[in-house]
């Protein structure tokens, strides 16, 4: 059994900081190729290693061979080898065993319990979200991963701080009845969780859900009971880099390890969005 | 006397534009034709891993886990393909390979499952 506690065990950290790094991190690739898609997928989980940009590889390449031609074929024969690494892992869904991080753990920005977003924001935000058109808030029969998921990216791209709240079916499955599918059952579900201060000055985690509520973002305590729980349901709180995300033993609250997928370059993100957009329009469309 | 503009299927704008995307990306599409040969149905494929595959319930369906999806999919033990749909998915979950779903929109009911065809380029959702 796997417990977490306050302080995580050294390896974990390390890989936890380079791969926030590897998040942060945008930078020229190899002839044109993302820095972030040459790495992020050269093997399992990010690695504890400190990054190096593609560039800044030719150059030490460059330095040590002085021959342009080459440099330029190790440049080549790299490319050839971080693409294929990069195809595979999309046809294969790299999913990794390990703890997740528990929310905000290195988070200081606005949205994050040092600096939480007020109500009014939170209210703003969330309408914002919630307009995402290409998003299929409204089919929320599967998919919620992805949503979470850009949500989250559109969140980060504006400096706000997230983290992600995952609600597992264990002997009563999340559910809710949609004004346009009727009844849905979930295995679980998952939807972004931001900081807010109240008017009396305390702090509360609020869910960002529109496939549950259209007009405002919830109290996790709200969320939950929109899907006939706590009872029988598990709530787990993480960061918000794994795109999905199960415990390994579902029963047992007070072990986190499990499965998780992660999709830094959003490539799963938007292809289900893509996917469950027509799978929506089709519904509407009458089309069986 | 005024002219009456032909009904249009709204299905119709929604195929197209799946044609088209599945023009661009090579992937296949799902087509169901009833007797007379015309299309009930047209889906979008999907890859998608498979994790665990259940046993029939009092409604002959059969609970199908797919990886990091979040629906409860099944498939019908009364389909007409029902074992060659459940040996694709059975071999798929032992080997940890992807396969073409086409899955109800509505239901979440497997339609359809093959492997995919050597050389295409695709994300498993």
């Amino acid at each position: 059994m796997v417990r977490r506690t306050g302080a995580p065990d050294q390896l974990s950290r390390s890989k936890r900081c380079a791969s926030r790094r590897s998040r942060r991190s945008r930078g020229a690739g190899l002839a044109g190729l993302p820095a972030v898609g040459v790495f992020q997928f050269m093997g399992g989980p990010p690695p504890p290693l400190p990054r190096i940009l593609a560039a800044e590889m030719m150059d030490l390449i460059m330095a040590q061979l002085n021959d342009r031609q080459l440099a330029d074929r190790v440049g080549d024969a790299l490319m050839e080898h971080a693409t294929e690494r990069l195809a595979a892992a999309r046809r294969g869904l790299m999913r990794v065993r390990g703890l997740p991080t528990p929310p905000f753990e290195d988070d200081t920005g606005p949205g994050s319990p040092a600096d939480p977003l007020s109500e009014e924001a939170a209210q703003a935000l969330f309408e914002d979200l919630a307009a995402l058109d290409y998003v299929p808030f409204d089919y929320p029969k599967d998919g919620c991963p992805a949503r979470a998921h850009e949500m989250c990216r559109v969140m980060r791209e504006r400096g706000i701080d997230c983290a992600k709240a995952w609600n597992f079916g264990v002997t009563a499955a999340p559910n809710i009845v949609s004004p346009e599918f009727g009844g849905i059952r979930w295995v679980y579900h998952v939807a972004p969780i931001v900081c807010v201060r109240q008017a009396d000055g305390s702090m509360r985690q609020v869910v960002l859900d529109p496939s549950i509520d259209r007009t405002r973002p919830l109290t996790v305590d709200e969320w939950l009971a929109r899907q006939g729980g706590p009872a029988g349901q598990r709530l787990e709180l993480t960061d918000d880099r794994p795109y999905a995300y199960r415990p390994t033993n579902i029963r047992d609250t007070d072990d986190q390890e499990g499965t998780m997928i992660f999709d830094a370059d959003y490539a799963i993100t938007n292809a289900t969005l893509d996917y469950f957009r027509v799978q929506r329009d089709l519904v509407r469309a009458g089309v069986i | 006397m005024e002219n009456e503009a032909p009904a249009v299927d709204p299905r119709l704008p929604v195929w197209r534009r799946m044609a088209q995307g599945s023009l661009a990306t090579g992937m296949p599409v799902y087509v169901e034709s009833g007797s007379d040969g015309r299309a009930v149905a047209v889906l979008p494929v999907a890859a998608r891993l498979v994790e665990e595959i259940g046993t029939p319930d009092e409604h002959d369906r059969v609970p199908v886990a797919l990886v990091a999806a979040t629906g409860e999919h099944f498939l019908d033990a009364r389909h007409p393909h029902y074992l060659e749909l459940r040996s694709q998915l059975e071999g798929a979950r032992r080997d940890e390979r992807p396969l073409l779903l086409a899955i109800d929109p509505r239901t979440l009911e497997i339609l359809d499952a093959r492997r995919p065809p050597p050389g295409l380029d695709y994300v498993v959702i």
